[in-house]
């Protein structure tokens, strides 16, 4: 029998509470006052003390699990030690977020507790005796319900910058701190080192107008174009993941999940589709635009205006025409 | 050394999906296919291995006939042996069925090392390495960007990216299961000729379910599409720009962008 509870974790890196833990409280508080259950929040670390009291503030009932061990995120000793809190608080769903440390935990903790998972869900609804969550297929060009195998205890994670942060105002939550002795256990993993982001050559978050290039760009020859048209417009050049792949420019400039997160006043995406890992790293700018040859592009979603064309017959007569105001 | 590579073919999806009768699956029959994109990187990590180490490599997959496709690919580009766990065409699985189908076979096979794609284009569920690493009881390691030192009977030092530019690196003893990011490495190019010839010399190993004691009908999954659709197009927002030309487009564009007050 499971206890009627939403249990929410939240994760934090580099002594911060990550952003998307804020978006999950606020989604799990929408789904307790839907589905009518109580709400908890559970955090692994070591020497959290201002952090869980930042959480305390907005949720009601924090499980702190302190180890040594659990200072960095491990697979093994998170999954070990949320395997027996969940055993022993049975909690209806586990709310994780979609990012590399969350689907990492959600698969593994629902094949060991051999339980539902939704990964990667948009929202999620009760229907007819079964969880329902609504996700992307295809990189957004398709979307789906999927029901879970069972009604029980189910595990979710949700995707990154879908739901919005609030501030419900409740008052001081209740912190159920717990020491964890993991030393007579033996894992498999041995964690060395947190590696910094770098900074690189440029810095593309402090610039007003950014031009991202995607994997339309075809060939690192035709860089020099789009270089040309962020030179014009007084803007930086940025790239979505397939191009830094490519080696075509530098990881520093890659917005994205994976990335960097840009909020300029103008983001012009030239050949990019618009997977949900780059929508992350740019869907904060005041005004978007979106070039491209496929008018399905999940770009076309996120974006103010749109072009569906060819971007090296877009490009050139938009960089004559500043140019020529300009002079 | 032995390393297994979990692969996926996945069709490529340009232009307005189209649906399968049930509205359950996109329907793959009429599009082209090719090995997941995630599953090439990890084929070029594995054969890079080969190239430094004495190594055998598997390919495993799990899809219909034509999935015998991807596999030979993968024997052309230079693995040891290729196993297709043949289902039938067209029909859903989810990923704790795969990866139950997987485990079945690797955990019948002496290996050190398997290695999955992070995700699949098409489903990007993100699950399957790691339920395989759960079934298997071997340690898991995702997104990884780079293989730092591999040391046979012992362990496997790792890069894995993390958000916004921050990197983990740890080691895991072996064997272990490590899920491969793109931009690892740059996957190598198979000519169609050399492609042709290993068609006509090698062979693929096929086994169904029922002949690793899997009974399709009663092997469980977690999860099941319920109806599947194609999201409206376009943003309440967003406007199209039209025109005649790409030059007028383009200036078409511009006006807009400076009415706004952004340029």
């Amino acid at each position: 029998m499971t206890n009627e509870m939403i249990l929410t974790l939240i994760e934090h890196r580099n002594n911060e509470i990550r952003e998307v833990s804020w978006e999950l409280l606020a989604a799990a508080e929408n789904f307790c006052s839907q589905f009518s259950l109580a709400m908890a929040t559970v955090m692994l670390g070591h020497d959290c003390d201002s952090l869980i009291n930042e959480v305390a503030k907005r949720a009601s009932i924090l499980y702190y699990l302190e180890s040594e061990q659990l200072k960095y995120y491990s697979c093994d000793r998170y999954c070990y030690v949320l395997e027996s809190l969940i055993k022993k608080l049975e909690p209806r769903i586990i709310v994780l977020p979609h990012t590399i440390q969350g689907m990492e935990i959600g698969a593994y903790l629902a094949a060991g507790l051999k339980v539902p998972y939704l990964p990667d869900c948009l929202d999620l609804a009760f229907e007819s005796g079964s969880w329902q969550g609504i996700r992307e297929l295809y990189g957004g060009k398709v979307k789906g319900e999927f029901l879970s195998s069972s009604s029980d205890t189910l595990i979710i994670s949700l995707r990154p910058g879908t739901f919005d942060y609030f501030d419900a105002g409740n008052p001081e939550g209740e912190i159920l701190k717990e020491s964890i002795d993991l030393n007579t256990k033996k894992f498999m993993s041995r964690f060395i080192e947190l590696i910094q982001p770098q900074p690189g050559d440029v810095d593309i978050t402090k610039f007003d107008i950014v031009v991202g290039v995607g994997r339309g760009l075809g060939d690192k020859e035709k860089i020099g174009l789009f270089e040309q048209f962020a030179d014009a417009l007084g803007g930086t050049l940025a790239a979505s993941r397939p191009v830094v792949d490519m080696g075509w420019l530098p990881r520093e400039r890659q917005v994205g999940q994976s990335g960097k997160t840009v909020k300029p006043k103008l983001y012009i995406a030239c050949g990019i589709s618009g997977a949900s890992q780059h929508l992350i790293g740019m869907k904060g700018a005041k005004t978007i635009v979106g070039i491209n040859a496929d008018p399905n592009a999940p770009i076309f979603n996120v974006a103010d205006f749109g072009i569906v064309g060819d971007i090296f017959e877009v490009i050139p007569p938009m960089i004559e025409a500043i140019k020529s105001k300009t002079s | 050394m032995d390393v297994v590579v979990t692969i996926r073919q996945t069709g490529i999806l340009r232009g307005n999906p189209i649906l399968t009768a049930d509205e359950k699956s996109v329907d793959i029959t009429k599009l082209k296919r090719h090995i997941n994109e995630w599953d090439q990187y990890a084929l070029e990590e594995a054969l890079r291995i080969k190239e430094r180490k004495e190594a055998g490599i598997t390919v495993v997959s799990v899809g219909d006939k034509k999935t015998e496709d991807a596999i030979y690919y993968c024997l052309a580009a230079g693995v040891n042996e290729g196993i297709l766990i043949e289902t039938e065409p067209s029909k859903y699985l989810d990923s704790w069925q795969i990866a139950s189908l997987l485990a079945r076979v690797v955990s019948e096979r002496p290996y050190d090392l398997v290695f999955s794609g992070v995700q699949s284009e098409d489903e990007g569920c993100a699950e399957v390495g790691a339920i395989l690493a759960r079934m298997l009881d071997i340690p898991l390691s995702s997104t990884v960007i780079g293989i730092k030192s591999l040391i046979e009977g012992g362990t496997i030092e790792i890069q894995n990216e993390l958000e916004e530019g921050f990197y983990h690196i740890r080691t895991l003893e072996l064997p272990a299961l490590i899920t491969i990011q793109t931009g690892i490495n740059q996957p190598r190019y198979v000519s169609s000729l050399r492609l042709r010839n290993t068609k006509k010399k090698r062979k693929i190993t096929k086994v169904s379910p029922e002949s690793l004691g899997i009974n399709m009908m009663e092997l469980d999954c977690k999860k099941m599409p319920k109806r599947l659709f194609i999201p409206e197009f376009g943003s309440a927002k967003l406007e199209l720009i039209d025109g005649a030309s790409s030059n007028e487009k383009a200036n078409s564009l511009l006006g807009r962008l400076y009415d706004r007050g952004v340029l």
